[in-house]
């Protein structure tokens, strides 16, 4: 029970890490991301027209790095610059607007500035002076790493501002962008299904290779975008699983030491049992339902403390875990039925097997010797 | 109880055991209990079996019976050889043929005197109360079918183990020293119910007994000595 208790417990905390990064590296990155080098939107746009169904909204993406300057500090982060695909391409601005952005709550906490308050922004890439752009909403994905990093500055008021103050820039890329962001309808595609984001991705790429096209791009999934933290966690799990897998199986053969100790104790009635009749394929067949019935109650009580022993966790203080180490501010746990299911049946099936064999091992008992009637 | 006269020997015969050898090893040493047995039961015999302590008859009995296996020779029941047969087919028989009663009543203390009746005939997937309940009438314990075996005497408790035996109408009946434990009035007691059952179903009774006094009660005595079973002559 325990073992099992032990098994359903990791999986779940495995899971509920997966499931709380993938939707946070999806919901900020997007599902599937399209770099390029620099193109304008028309171009982007023409892409779009080879995209398999299922596309939701479409984000133009160029990133730098940057310096963000708060009143309480500053960082070195992530700048994203975010437009709308359908938007037309930047006009030059009549006014001087703010440069609008996003801002990771956790990124806001630091530098210690709120939604509607302005920081400075220093960019060394892309346009090389710095702004002072206004803070137009937090987020947060729940990935730290995402929160903590990223400023997404809304592309269309930085085009307005560039064309005031660095036109010779504006006139370089007005509207310009990397790459594209791809966001799903979840109706049409589950964009955490890997094989069906996958799927995408390869009709996709069959739809361009068909064409003449005039620049390379690469197309990366939600997956691919951390690729070594999910590549390090799948390993986790595996090691994980199969360690514990051993001990339940250990566990199950405890089952089975459970069952020695009861048929010890009753070896003249098993013995008087197989004297009035019971064949070994019968006896056999008992003490593998005896197993399966054990078996199955314990494990589903072991998945039933795993789940409990998880909810108990989570409200603890050993529910709180370093953002910065594990990208996750509470211990996350998602107890996926079909998981569950799975350990429930080895669970079962390892107690059945154990019984099955102590029983095949116990049918063979000299009975006379066991009744008393041999010495 | 007036004890039937055997039926004549031209009857259909249902148990043929031919030159059973059987060795116990241990120690560096051989005991040699079975030299080559012979034993012809027919159908609706009563025999008793009588030998000194050691000489092998529990043995015999316990390899007709097939809850041991013979060296040598083999045994015909109902014209079939069964000596060889698997252990499959051998708890089949026991289970559904052969019924066996031991010097100790062996019933399950968790069950009623009538669950511990029934109890084969469970096994066998043919549970019939009503049969049991009658069984136990014959034996004298239609009163106690509800009581655990703890709360019966050792008399009755055999009374319970040879309705056991019965429940599946098997067509031999083996006993082992079955009044072994029990004070004389009712080791006659069951004795009488032995001929009872020999009377009104018709099965062929071996019983293993070594008290002569009992035995006369018999239809027919045997004596094994030295490995070889012969007729008792009183002696």
């Amino acid at each position: 029970m325990l073992g099992v208790g032990a098994l359903s417990l990791t999986l779940s905390i495995f899971s509920g890490f997966y499931r709380t990064w993938s939707q946070g590296v999806a919901d900020a990155l997007g599902h599937v991301v399209i770099d390029t080098d620099w193109r304008t939107r028309a171009e982007l746009r023409d892409l779009v027209t080879h995209f398999p169904r299922g596309v939701q909204r479409v984000e133009t993406f160029w990133n730098s790095q940057g310096l963000l300057v708060g009143k309480d500090g500053g960082r070195g982060v992530l700048i994203e610059g975010r437009g709308e695909l359908a938007a037309a391409d930047a006009a030059p601005s009549e006014s001087t607007p703010d440069v609008q952005l996003k801002l990771g709550a956790p990124l806001a906490e630091y530098l210690g500035v709120e939604a509607g308050g302005t920081v400075r922004l220093l960019l060394p890439g892309v346009i090389e002076r710095a702004v002072e752009a206004r803070i137009s909403d937090l987020v947060r994905y729940g990935m730290y790493d995402v929160d903590s990093r990223y400023a997404l500055v809304d592309d269309a008021s930085f085009a307005a501002w560039a064309s005031v103050h660095d036109p010779e820039v504006f006139a370089r890329r007005p509207g310009d962008a990397r790459g594209l962001r791809v966001f799903f309808d979840p109706a049409v595609i589950d964009p955490l299904d890997v094989e069906k984001v996958e799927a995408w991705r390869t009709g996709f790429r069959a739809a361009i290779q068909d064409t003449e096209w005039s620049f390379e791009t690469t197309t990366r999934t939600w997956r691919e975008q951390r690729k070594n933290a999910f590549g390090g966690m799948d390993l986790d799990r595996q090691l994980l699983t199969i360690v514990i897998g051993l001990l339940t199986i250990v566990a199950a053969f405890n089952v089975v030491a459970s069952l020695v100790v009861l048929f010890t104790e009753r070896d003249r009635e098993m013995a008087t049992l197989v004297g009035l009749g019971l064949s070994r394929g019968a006896f056999t067949l008992w003490t593998g339902t005896l197993g399966l019935i054990m078996g199955f109650f314990s494990s589903l009580a072991g998945i039933f403390v795993g789940w409990g022993l998880g909810r108990l966790l989570q409200m603890s203080p050993l529910g709180a875990l370093p953002a910065k180490v594990y990208n996750v501010e509470r211990l996350p746990l998602a107890f996926v039925w079909t998981e569950q299911l799975s350990i429930l049946g080895f669970g079962t099936l390892c107690a059945w097997l154990a019984a099955v064999i102590l029983g095949w091992s116990l049918a063979r008992m000299d009975i006379l010797r066991v009744l008393g009637h041999r010495g | 109880m007036e004890v039937e006269p055997t039926p004549p020997l031209a009857a259909e015969i249902l148990l043929d055991a031919r030159g059973l050898h059987k060795t116990y090893r241990g120690g560096g040493e051989e005991l040699r209990v079975l030299r080559g047995a012979d034993l012809q039961l027919r159908k609706g015999d009563f025999v008793a079996l009588l030998g000194n302590s050691g000489s092998g008859k529990s043995t015999f009995l316990q390899c007709l019976g097939l809850l041991d296996h013979v060296e040598e020779g083999e045994i015909l029941f109902g014209g079939r050889e069964i000596s060889r047969l698997g252990e499959g087919d051998r708890a089949d028989l026991r289970l559904r043929s052969i019924g066996f009663v031991f010097q100790f009543h062996h019933l399950i203390p968790e069950l009623t005197a009538l669950e511990n009746v029934l109890l084969p005939s469970s096994l066998a997937g043919r549970r019939d109360k009503a049969w049991a309940l009658e069984l136990l009438r014959l034996v004298g314990l239609e009163d106690k079918v509800a009581r655990y075996p703890w709360q019966l005497s050792g008399g009755e408790s055999q009374r319970v183990a040879i309705a056991r035996a019965l429940v599946n109408r098997p067509t031999l009946l083996l006993t082992d020293e079955a009044t072994g434990n029990l004070d004389r009035p009712r080791a006659q007691e069951i004795v009488d119910i032995f001929a009872k059952i020999n009377q009104n179903f018709g099965t062929t009774i071996l019983s293993v007994t070594h008290d002569e006094g009992l035995a006369l009660k018999y239809g027919r005595r045997l004596r094994l000595k030295d490995g070889i079973v012969g007729e008792w002559t009183g002696d």
